[in-house]
């Protein structure tokens, strides 16, 4: 036998890399954005490094803040007097930046667009055929004579 | 009710504005809350502050806020709303 036989990781990377270099060149922005499914994976995932970054340290910069009040009874914060308004606090943050998703995480994670990388292949294909498909109606002349649509 | 006799009073009792709050001093246990030049610090100030601490936590992990008067005014209102009269003098 003269194929060189590939052990299954080897295949498995080689499966991975062509998926990458396809969602490359075949996919833009607004195709993921489009598919609800990764759409709601790009929001999740800028929204959890958000939090990771600097929903975490506004969130411990308040806590600071709100500790340092509450012990030299000072007015600021006063009203929160159980430590529980930061999420008000990382809520207002998210809600006025600016949100960059960033489709690189598909290429990280190729197995993320598989249902995607399908439901593109499928609704493709449906296009097509869709437009190969010619009504009958327009198919059939119309004879003067016998006054009656007849099929060419 | 007991609490009542207890309970000191807030901003609420006052009805202070927004507007004449943020010229107010902080207040903690020993007064109004100076400067190292013995200047009071009003609440504008200490807003100012925390505003410029949340820009820098924001431009240092590469964001930008899309808005920042408007953003400046929702954190203004978040310091407002959770915090008690200062003093007025």
């Amino acid at each position: 036998m003269n194929d060189v036989e590939l052990d299954t990781d080897e295949e498995d990377l080689i499966i991975e890399d062509n998926l990458i270099k396809n969602l490359k060149n075949n996919f833009t922005f607004d195709d993921f954005w489009d598919y609800l499914p990764t759409r709601a994976i790009l929001k999740n995932e800028f929204r959890q490094q958000f939090r990771e970054t600097v929903g975490k340290q506004a969130g411990l910069f308040y806590e600071t803040e709100r500790r340092e009040a509450h012990r030299t009874l000072s007015n600021i914060f006063a009203f929160d007097t159980d430590g529980t308004k930061g999420g008000w606090l990382e809520a207002i943050l998210y809600n006025h930046i600016r949100k960059a998703y960033n489709i690189e995480i598909f290429y990280n994670n190729p197995e993320w667009a598989k249902g995607f990388v399908k439901w593109h292949l499928e609704n493709s294909k449906k296009k097509k055929k869709q437009n190969f498909i010619i009504p009958q109606k327009s198919l059939r002349t119309f004879n003067w004579g016998t006054k009656k649509y007849e099929s060419t | 009710m007991w609490t009542n006799f207890i309970r000191s009073k807030s901003r609420a009792d006052y009805e202070v504005t927004k507007k004449k709050w943020l010229n107010m001093s902080i207040v903690n246990f020993n007064g109004p809350v100076q400067a190292e030049d013995g200047k009071r610090i009003v609440h504008n100030e200490y807003v100012d502050w925390f505003i410029d601490e949340l820009m820098i936590t924001v431009k240092g992990n590469q964001y930008t806020i899309e808005d920042e008067k408007k953003f400046k005014e929702e954190i203004t209102n978040f310091i407002y709303t959770l915090s008690d009269t200062g003093y007025n003098g």
